[in-house]
């Protein structure tokens, strides 16, 4: 198929995705901007940070409550891209769609859908966070153009990351396992609650194999953009770790989805 | 025709008998499911944030707080294959047509749901312990006391989510359950600071959490097993988590009513 024909299947692919989504923009919009910033910023940045580490603490109480946009991020991602999952139990809408153009940029559309989705949903969670928290958010390094860069690539290492899941997986019952075996232990060593220096400190060894989980580059390139400073990893450090796992996980979702689907 | 209270027990008996039979299958499952959970919390909690300048005091607490965390986390999986039941398999359905009161039926599920509960819970708090040993003083602990918190609270989780599995439709369900229900419930709770630290810095949050059942649930588990002084007393909490069972009794009644349309 020539390039421009494939470039407009892809298109119509997308519209359709947003299609399908433009009904439900409210409801992600009402759970991720209107709920979940409020009971996050109470509980996460307000209360325990004073109880744990006392009142004066604005910067500790921002570096455990970014690890929260993480875990709404992954919950997006997870939630867009199991749509795959539940399409090989059921209808297999994709089969279709692999008798009109190449299977690996079907998977591609998807990933770039998904993290589209995810990073528009996400968008206003942490400027509504600095609203609600005022001066607990300390946002007085913030550079926001590269805090929104870094939200969006670690968008596409979600989705790309989903994606390879929903390809490994054997069936949506084996979600929860996903959930509890793969997603927490990585989220917990990801930086989720606390930054990867104090990982580092309290076992070097264990602040190395760090290196290899793709949360941590996401956390701690949000918590150098809205924090900085030489504790977080730098920009450039989490920008290519981040690119580097969204290659990996794609090119394996390509190998997983041809084992599982034996596209030709 | 009306069965006499042995035929219902005998069949109570059959159904609990053949959940116990799928529990077994996947105990192990729910243990390292649990287990995994459960060390990744309690590992943050005591290694990680003392680094931060959390006060070591606090890691007990903190502890039990993530005991009824994994308790939240793995009912959501239990309400989750009802919703799935009802959707799809529907044998909720064929088990309405058995020759037993509904309310015979649905003690089973939760009779089910409290073992199952049971058994995953007790090896997480063992491997808590074990973990947090150097942290937790045990010289105020109640036995009597905390049995009875414990099982009050498992009753009341799997009327919980018995009636929430049942009560919603699974599209709302799967997309509304964990932002609208389940995580407001779980932050706005003293799962992460015991009640009364929270009371101290701020009245007015204090005083929003008595609202929240699971502050009765978690400051239960403390009281019982830390001592009295410094959680809200556990006679008193145990009392109120008995009440609770009221509103979420009637909420299993809604649901069987709402989705199952039962004759």
């Amino acid at each position: 198929m020539h390039i421009v024909d494939t470039t407009k299947v892809l298109f119509y692919f997308m519209v359709r995705d947003c299609y399908s989504y433009r009904n439900k923009i409210k409801t992600y919009f009402l759970n991720y901007i209107l709920i979940y910033p409020p009971i996050l910023c109470l509980s996460f940045a307000y209360l325990q940070t004073a109880v744990y580490f006392g009142a004066e603490h604005a910067k500790t109480g921002t570096t455990l409550f970014i690890g929260n946009t993480l875990l709404l991020a992954l919950f997006l991602c997870n939630r867009t891209c199991m749509e795959l999952l539940f399409d090989l139990d059921g209808n297999r809408y994709i089969d279709y769609q692999a008798t009109l153009i190449d299977a690996r940029l079907i998977l591609v559309q998807r990933i770039v859908f998904a993290a589209t989705f995810s990073f528009i949903v996400l968008l206003p969670f942490l400027p509504m966070s600095k609203l609600i928290l005022q001066s607990h958010f300390d946002s007085t390094n913030t550079s926001w153009p590269f805090l929104f860069l870094i939200l969006y690539v670690s968008c596409l290492c979600l989705a790309s990351y989903n994606i390879l899941a929903a390809c490994v997986l054997k069936n949506h019952r084996s979600l929860s396992t996903f959930w509890k075996r793969i997603n927490t232990p990585l989220l917990f060593l990801g930086g989720f609650l606390v930054p990867w220096h104090i990982i580092n400190q309290y076992s070097p060894t264990l602040g190395q194999i760090v290196y290899l989980n793709p949360f941590i580059y996401m956390t701690e390139g949000l918590r150098q953009a809205i924090i900085g400073g030489d504790n977080f990893f730098s920009y450039a450090t989490c920008i290519t770790g981040l690119l580097l796992m969204t290659l990996i996980f794609t090119l394996a979702s390509f190998y997983f989805f041809k084992k599982k689907t034996d596209y030709v | 025709m009306t069965n006499s209270f042995s035929d219902n027990f005998r069949i109570f008996c059959a159904i609990v008998r053949r959940e116990w039979t799928v529990i077994k299958k996947r105990l192990w499952k729910l243990i390292i499911d649990g287990l995994v959970v459960m060390i990744g919390l309690v590992f943050s909690f005591s290694h990680l944030f003392p680094l931060l300048g959390m006060p070591k005091k606090l890691i007990a607490p903190i502890y039990l707080g993530n005991i009824i965390t994994s308790l939240f986390i793995m009912g959501y999986t239990l309400a989750h294959r009802i919703v799935y039941d009802v959707k799809d398999n529907k044998f909720i359905n064929y088990q309405m047509t058995l020759p037993l009161p509904k309310r015979w039926l649905f003690a089973a599920y939760v009779t089910a749901f409290v073992i199952e509960f049971f058994l995953v819970t007790v090896p997480l708090f063992v491997a808590g312990i074990l973990i947090i040993k150097a942290d937790i003083n045990f010289a105020n602990t109640s036995i009597l006391s905390f049995a009875a918190i414990y099982l009050i609270s498992l009753v009341f989780f799997a009327l919980f989510y018995l009636g929430i599995s049942l009560f919603f439709d699974f599209i709302w369900f799967r997309d509304n359950i964990w932002p609208r229900l389940l995580h407001p419930l779980l932050i706005l709770s003293p799962i992460f600071v015991p009640w009364k630290l929270a009371y101290k810095f701020s009245p007015s949050i204090g005083i929003f959490f008595l609202i929240n059942p699971l502050t009765y649930v978690v400051e239960g588990f403390r009281s019982s097993l830390l001592g009295n002084e410094q959680f809200i007393n556990n006679i008193y909490c145990t009392l109120v988590v008995v009440l609770l069972m009221i509103p979420t009794t009637y909420l299993v009644y809604r649901g069987v009513h709402k989705r199952l349309d039962p004759v």
